[in-house]
């Protein structure tokens, strides 16, 4: 228990402690003003999601199915923690900077996993409460729960079982990681297709939900939606139990079904943490291992302009290392999967015909490709360029190796676009994607998926250039995870922020540009979006450009 | 030639002073190796050299070329081994030299003669294709010290270069350091180990709280102690203790 306490207390200085040599004494007022706008945005979207989960709440009271709807918030919930989780897992378990650090101390391997689990737990915790705050509690309050202990116990046993499921999802995934030494580029699509997986198989479970049958009449979809809610309430016993814990009731009932919950949830602990432990030591020995080339290769020598191969170096330097490409390559996933499973779902309704209007929902789409295309291209904005991690991290992913920018007898603003080129690539791998899933799957009309192309690639150059020059601003550079590195990076936020932004300005000229009523307006507008776009990106670059010298020349180690 | 023109630098909003009006010239042909106790400004004032720290006053020039004035053209000239041998590690040793040749615009076919000719010397041969990450603290040094020569420097500047290194490849970087010296070169080299110094430099500086407190051929400087550079440089820096 000692070593459990010291090497818990030393790992949570390490990730949380403030960084004292980085104070200043004086706060850069934009970040302030970068978390204030941030609050300002997410703020009312938040408040709407929570009223319309209050209101499902109140539909679950009056369907007398108040337990099987909140078995399936909590699962949800459940499954954010684990799609999110699993890279936090990974990294803080397996793959961390200190593992060979710790596997020399005197201290039992199987204390050491203990601790990474609990810190593991610990970071879900923090993701669960968020989540808890803005889905249990409105969803408790709309269905009239009385207060009950079980939902404070609830903030602590949601989590448990993702943390499980990731930390037995990662053993598998991390005998294939050390099978394929010295292929980590194989490991990453490994993680890559497993994260997918994961998230198409998430989206597909939601919408099985939401479209559960094809009733006409909302009473019929209301009562087959109770239906498919309880039989997944069925299987997810841990969480149904919770949930009849904290529904109301004689007190000793709602005790049992809360010790039924946390038995469950301890012996499913207790089953993890065996096999965990077991393979622990070999696998993380495993990683430590410092695979040679069996073959002698060839040696090839090869030189190239500046950008071209500092661009190869950092996109080899993200897909060889499994956890930074999870995150780089994010962008390249939940959009699509999203898009895809969509596309699934609306594939049946795109060809039939819709009675009111007496025409199919591809022919409606086509009588007005401007809406479809501003819808697709909001969508991208928030999908894609929101989540570009390969321009939030342009600097902070360098780590220790930041002096070598420094060295090299390459201008800063060829750095700059050399990071902002690379960022662009990605963002146009994601649009492409998405463009031709949505033209695949949901019969978009060709022009509004040429115009959302076209359009999209001169947004994603300013998004690009705006999140690398963010990042430049505050690299974070000391890390040895990736998670740390990403830990309250400014860049993130603003990228977000951005995205909103961009969301309520596109929607708004639209509007403006309809009230003219004449049909060409809606493709001046276009044209408006992408000129205004290029000239935003120019200004992008000059202002990065610009700084970059004096930024990169003040960030020390 | 190499001249530091009095250069400062603090830390602390002023308060510290690393490296405190430093004036030195280093001549074309010379190894200058540059001692001081810990803490004392030895890593700072090579931070500030290679263009990674910005000096608060004073100039650095090469040959000519001011670090200040033209960054660019001065980063070309010189060739950098620091002393945690950071490199990225994701990638090949071959790919590492590929992308330092091409920073340092080396045409292919002299990148090819000069790296496979240090990848020989220092014995790197049947790792060279395998990943950064899996070599030893040596191999990297290695690695760096290729790196920092593909383009043949006009000044070598190298901090703690033998930390890690085996004494074969020890014996043929101290070879490599007259080499490049005799071709007309100069080589900055910071070390803890006294005993290369003495037998490795043409001039040797010692730095103490940020200030050059002597400077001179190794032989100057023993001569003013008495007998060896160890006790010169013990008797300077009484009461602190070397490295770092």
């Amino acid at each position: 228990m000692k070593d459990f306490s010291l090497l818990f207390t030393a790992l949570c200085k390490q990730s949380f402690r403030f960084d004292r040599s980085k104070q200043t004494g004086k706060t850069k007022w934009y970040i302030f003003a970068v978390y204030g706008l941030l609050v300002l945005v997410c703020l009312p979207l938040l408040g709407l999601v929570a009223y319309l989960i209050y209101q499902l709440g109140a539909l679950a009271a009056s369907a007398d199915a108040v337990p099987g709807f909140l078995t399936c918030i909590f699962s949800a919930i459940q499954l954010v923690v684990l799609l999110f989780g699993i890279a936090t897992v990974l990294n803080t378990i397996y793959f961390s900077k200190d593992n060979e650090m710790l596997l020399s101390y005197p201290v039992k391997p199987q204390t050491v996993f203990a601790v990474k689990l609990t810190f593991a737990y610990v970071l879900e915790l923090i993701t669960n409460f968020v989540l808890s705050l803005f889905a249990v509690i409105p969803f408790a309050i709309g269905a009239g729960m009385p207060f009950s202990l079980g939902l404070v116990f609830s903030f602590f046993l949601v989590p448990v079982l993702p943390l499980l499921i990731a930390t037995i999802l990662a053993i598998p995934l991390m005998y294939v990681i050390s099978y394929l030494k010295n292929k980590s580029v194989v490991s990453t699509v490994a993680l890559l297709v497993l994260v997918t997986l994961l998230f198409v198989a998430y989206f597909l479970v939601i919408n099985s939900i939401s479209m559960a049958e094809e009733s006409t009449d909302i009473e019929g979809i209301i009562l087959a939606m109770v239906g498919q809610i309880n039989a997944i309430a069925d299987i997810m016993l841990p969480n149904k139990f919770l949930a009849l814990s904290m529904v109301g009731g004689p007190f000793g009932t709602a005790l049992l079904n809360f010790l039924y919950a946390f038995l469950i949830d301890a012996a499913l602990v207790a089953f993890a943490c065996l096999i965990s432990a077991l393979v622990y030591k070999r696998s993380v020995s495993r990683q430590l291992e410092t695979p040679k080339s069996s073959a002698a290769k060839k040696q090839k020598y090869e030189t190239g302009g500046k950008i071209s191969m500092f661009i190869r170096k950092d996109f080899k330097e993200i897909i060889r290392y499994p956890a930074l490409a999870f995150y780089c390559l994010f962008e390249i996933i939940i959009g699509p999967v999203v898009m895809l499973v969509l596309g699934l779902n609306l594939g049946g309704m795109v060809t039939a015909d819709i009675e009111e209007i007496g025409m199919s929902f591809a022919e409606l789409m086509a009588q007005m490709p401007h809406i479809v295309a501003l819808v697709l291209i909001c969508f991208i904005t928030f999908f894609v360029f929101a989540t570009n991690y390969t321009a939030t991290t342009a600097f902070t992913r360098e780590n220790r190796n930041f002096y070598i920018l420094k060295i090299i007898p390459m201008s800063y603003g060829k750095i700059i676009d050399a990071k902002a080129i690379l960022s662009f690539i990605v963002n146009e791998i994601g649009v492409v994607l998405m463009v031709a899933l949505a033209l695949a799957l949901i019969k978009v009309p060709l022009l509004s998926a040429l115009i959302t192309l076209v359009v999209c690639t001169v947004i994603g150059l300013v998004f690009s250039y705006a999140q690398v020059y963010m990042d430049l601003r505050n690299p974070r550079l000391n890390w040895d995870n990736i998670s740390t590195g990403l830990k309250n990076n400014y860049a993130s936020l603003f990228s977000l922020l951005l995205s909103f932004a961009l969301i309520v300005v596109l929607i708004g000229l639209y509007w403006l540009f309809s009230l003219a009523g004449i049909e060409i307006m809606m493709y001046i507008y276009f044209v408006v979006v992408a000129l205004l776009s290029a000239v935003a990106a120019v200004y992008a670059r000059k202002v990065a450009v610009k700084n970059a010298a004096a930024m990169i020349e003040n960030i020390t180690l | 030639m190499l001249q530091l023109e009095n250069l400062s630098k603090t830390y602390a909003k002023g308060k510290v002073k690393a490296v405190d009006g430093i004036n030195l010239r280093v001549n074309d042909g010379e190894i200058f190796g540059f001692l001081g106790p810990n803490g004392a400004g030895k890593s700072t004032t090579i931070k500030m050299m290679t263009g990674i720290l910005q000096p608060d006053e004073g100039n650095i020039v090469l040959n000519g070329v001011n670090l200040r004035a033209e960054p660019y053209v001065f980063k070309h000239n010189i060739g950098y081994v620091p002393d945690n041998h950071a490199a990225y590690d994701k990638l090949t040793g071959m790919e590492y030299l590929n992308f330092m040749g091409s920073m340092y615009d080396v045409p292919s076919a002299s990148l090819k003669e000069r790296a496979q000719e240090f990848i020989e010397k220092f014995g790197l041969a049947g790792a060279i294709n395998d990943q950064i990450k899996s070599y030893s603290h040596g191999m990297k040094q290695k690695l760096v010290v290729i790196g920092s020569l593909l383009h043949q420097p006009k000044l070598w500047i190298l901090d703690e270069p033998l930390t890690g290194l085996d004494p074969q490849s020890a014996y043929e970087l101290k070879t490599y350091m007259r080499e490049h010296a005799d071709n007309g070169h100069t080589v900055f080299f910071s070390s803890h180990v006294i005993d290369v110094v003495e037998k490795v430099c043409d001039r040797v500086g010692i730095i103490k709280n940020g200030k050059l407190i002597a400077v001179g051929t190794v032989d100057e400087l023993k001569d003013r102690a008495g007998e060896s550079l160890e006790e010169f440089f013990l008797s300077v820096t009484a009461g602190e203790n070397i490295g770092g």
